[in-house]
């Protein structure tokens, strides 16, 4: 598989940053998938959210002039940041309502 | 039912007067229904409200008189139901005919019911089941108006069978005396005899007719004359009118009816029930054929004589009087029958007048007796006498001055003396007999003016005899029981206002003026000029011997009365054969009773006995056997029909168990497999909703995962 990417990619750099990123990525989506707190829930979709940056930055790198990439990342951790902010607020509000930060609590939109 | 319908679109709207004739004949049935049913209620039981509703007919009468006298005749007729027969409709109309004679009756009915309901205010005032007297007064009313409207002959029959009942319930008034029962029963049976007749007549004329409207009949008559049947018919309506007005052989109820309150025997036994004979008569004159019309004289002239001498000995004082009644009622028939019907109307209008007057001024004389009689019990002097009988009586001219007046002045009417009205009619009479039998082929003819003169002769008497013996001489009940005569002193008067006015018109409309204006001749009478041909045609002579004799003949029939009265007490103690002759009505009762009533009695018990003996027992033959085929038929039923009803509703409640089965496990069963599918797969698609979040984020991502292999790979 490596041989193949190699062959596709002509940068061999870049496959590593991809790697690493799909890595994160996984540790994020599990920690989302499997963490009881919900605090740790939200700190799994930042671990997402800075995979998806890391590619950014890596494809950032053939776009010499313009930069798209970077300005993107930035503007992906404003808003992780305000997502933060407005995520910590509605758990806090799930604490008060059900008495548990626990995520497997919030269960009442089960159909 | 298209004729008919035709008839009842194109048939002209009635005229005025026959809208209120129509009126005037509801006014006493009106006052019937209020007082009858509501008259418990009203002030004085209702009798103002009765007299003023009579006084409003009698109003409408008066002015129904002179709208049609002085002009034409009003006819109207209208379809009362038709029944389809095969070929044409068979119709039956009601018709009402206002000539002079009909608007004359009207007056003269309604004017007497008048005069008889102020009379019986008085009159009946206290009396027992005063309460019902004015409704029956007022429904007689109410028939006689019907007969004298109607000129379709069935409508006239209904009417005559009500005046019949209702004169029925006003002769059994006092119904708790036996003999006021007893002589209401008779009048009806006897005038129930008169009346098969009267329908027979009608039936025939409707089988020759085919219509029993009186103006169609006379045009029908004209074209195709019958002779056979029409004399059948005639004969058959001459039993009526026998009934009606008590002629011979059926004359005897009269009398007796006299058991009715006096008051309804002024109305009904002298001016109105009993003359409706003789206006039938008038109105089928032109019917009645030769043979016909010889046998009315025959039954007239007899009746005539026969009353007048049944009146002879009479002691009660108002059976004098109803004899009297049928005498002149014979008179009238009579003369309808030598063909001077114009006569015998103008009989009948002078005799209502001077015959209700004698029967109201004698209500006077009992009125005042039974006074005395009250007197006499308040006083504590028991004494029981009749209050009618003419003994008793007496010396009453100077108590009661009015009343005698009254009284003499009718029966000098009666009697037919001149100046009173009574003379000119009874003249008409008698010259029309005497000029119709000149005419005949026979001799024994004259026979008829004669017995009619000799009549005259025996009225005379027996008036002359009953005034001198209520009106003169001692008081001899006072003779017969000391105390009464004290009484009789203190108390012995005319009677109220109410009573003597009545009595007092009365007494007036018996002179002459009101009917001619010579006294002596009936040429001048208005109502004998109202015929446009009249059919008193008196020559010089005969006009003026007959007057001359008759009144003679009454003179000396006073005369004799005089004389016997001289003879103290002659008229209480006879009893010769020929006064037990007169004073049981000639023995009629007793004919009747051993040789109608006992063979009747006879065959009917022989009836009877064939009856039980034969007819019963072939009955009881014929239900045993109709018994055995039931039971018979019974044990088919039971044994045959009964298995087989049987069979067939087991072999039902088989099918519908079988039926229940199939429904309940089939039917039932795939519904409910089908519902218990459908929640299942529910119950799946509900187990995927957790509510996790993390697991619907799992499911997204495989999802997306399985997305990206199928696209990538």
């Amino acid at each position: 598989m490596r041989q193949k990417l190699l062959k596709e990619n002509p940068d061999p750099v870049l496959i590593y940053y991809l790697i690493l990123a799909a890595v994160l990525f996984c540790c994020g989506l599990i920690v989302v998938l499997i963490k009881k707190n919900a605090v740790m829930v939200l700190m799994g979709i930042e671990l997402m959210l800075n995979a998806v940056n890391l590619n950014f930055i890596a494809f950032s790198q053939y776009d010499s002039t313009l930069m798209q990439g970077q300005f993107f990342t930035l503007f992906i951790l404003v808003i992780a940041a305000s997502e933060a902010a407005v995520g910590l607020a509605i758990i806090l509000n799930i604490y008060s309502h059900f008495n548990s930060s626990d995520i497997r609590d919030a269960n009442t939109l089960q159909g | 039912m298209e004729t008919s319908f035709q008839q009842i679109i194109t048939a002209p709207p009635p005229d005025f007067p026959v809208l209120v004739s129509i009126a005037l004949l509801f006014l006493p049935l009106l006052s019937f229904v209020v007082l009858y049913f509501f008259g418990y209620k009203l002030p004085r039981k209702g009798d103002i409200y009765s007299a003023s509703f009579i006084g409003l007919a009698f109003l409408t009468a008066g002015w129904l008189f002179f709208r049609v006298y002085t002009s034409t005749n009003f006819y109207y007729s209208f379809t009362w139901f038709s029944i389809d027969a095969i070929s044409d409709p068979i119709l039956f109309t009601m018709s009402i005919m206002l000539d002079r004679v009909s608007v004359l009756m009207l007056v003269i009915v309604t004017f007497i019911s008048l005069l008889v309901h102020l009379y019986s205010i008085e009159y009946m005032e206290g009396k027992r089941n005063y309460l019902r007297y004015f409704p029956y007064l007022a429904l007689f009313t109410f028939s006689m108006l019907g007969i004298v409207l109607s000129n379709n002959l069935l409508v006239t029959f209904m009417f005559w069978e009500l005046v019949g009942f209702s004169s029925y319930l006003l002769i059994g008034f006092w119904f708790e005396k036996d003999s006021a029962g007893k002589a209401a029963k008779k009048a009806f049976l006897y005038n129930r005899v008169g009346d098969w007749g009267f329908i027979s007549g009608l039936l025939i004329l409707w089988m020759q007719y085919g219509t029993l409207e009186l103006s169609l009949i006379e045009v029908l008559q004209t074209e195709a004359p019958s002779g056979f049947w029409l004399s059948l018919a005639g004969l058959g309506i001459l039993g009526g009118v026998m009934g009606k007005s008590a002629q011979f052989p059926l004359m005897a109820w009269l009398p007796d009816a006299m058991e009715g309150p006096t008051p309804v025997s002024a109305l009904i036994h002298a001016a109105t029930m009993v003359a409706a004979g003789i206006y039938l008569l008038f109105k089928v004159f032109f019917l009645l054929t030769p043979p016909v019309l010889n046998l009315i004289v025959l039954i007239g002239a007899l009746t005539a004589l026969l009353g007048a001498i049944s009146a002879l000995m009479q002691y009660d004082i108002k059976k004098v009087l109803a004899f009297s009644t049928v005498s002149q009622l014979g008179y009238m028939v009579m003369a309808v029958g030598t063909g001077a019907y114009d006569a015998a109307l103008f009989h009948l209008l002078t005799h209502a007048f001077f015959k209700a007057c004698l029967f109201l001024t004698a209500g006077a004389v009992i009125h005042e007796m039974h006074h005395i009689k009250k007197h006499l019990f308040v006083d504590r002097h028991f004494y029981d006498f009749s209050t009618l009988d003419m003994r008793m009586m007496g010396a009453l001219k100077s108590k009661m001055p009015v009343t005698f007046a009254s009284y003499c002045i009718a029966a000098l009417s009666l009697i037919g003396i001149p100046l009173f009205s009574g003379f000119l009619s009874k003249d008409a009479i008698l010259i029309h007999a005497l000029n119709w039998s000149a005419n005949q082929p026979s001799t024994v003819a004259y026979l008829v003016p004669l017995s009619a003169l000799f009549t005259v002769f025996l009225t005379a008497f027996y008036m002359a005899r009953q005034i001198f013996l209520v009106f003169f001489g001692e008081f001899r009940l006072g003779q017969q029981f000391p105390p009464a005569k004290h009484t009789f002193d203190k108390y012995a008067k005319d009677p109220g206002n109410l009573m003597k006015i009545p009595m007092l018109i009365l007494a007036a409309l018996s002179l002459f003026p009101f009917f001619s204006v010579n006294p002596f001749s009936i040429s001048d009478a208005w109502f004998l000029k109202s015929f446009s041909a009249t059919t008193v045609h008196s020559s010089g002579l005969v006009h003026y011997l007959v007057p001359i004799f008759s009144v003679m003949l009454a003179l000396t029939g006073i005369y004799a009365s005089w004389l016997l009265f001289k003879r103290k007490n002659v008229f209480a103690t006879e009893n010769s054969m020929l006064f037990s002759i007169s004073a049981n009505n000639l023995y009629q009762d007793l004919l009747v009773k051993n040789y109608i009533e006992r063979p009747v009695m006879r065959i009917a018990g022989n009836l009877n006995n064939l009856d039980q003996k034969v007819i019963d027992r072939a009955l009881h033959t014929i239900i045993r056997l109709q018994l055995y085929f039931a039971d018979i038929l019974s044990a088919i039923d039971r044994k045959i029909v009964d298995n087989i009803v049987h069979a067939i509703a087991i072999a039902q409640v088989i099918i519908a168990h079988i039926a229940a089965f199939t429904d309940t496990y089939i039917v039932d069963g795939f519904i409910r497999l089908l519902t218990y599918c459908s929640a299942k797969a529910a119950n799946i698609a509900r187990s995927w909703q957790t509510g996790g979040i993390q697991r619907y984020i799992l499911y997204l991502s495989a999802v997306v995962l399985l997305f990206l292999f199928i696209v990538i790979i």
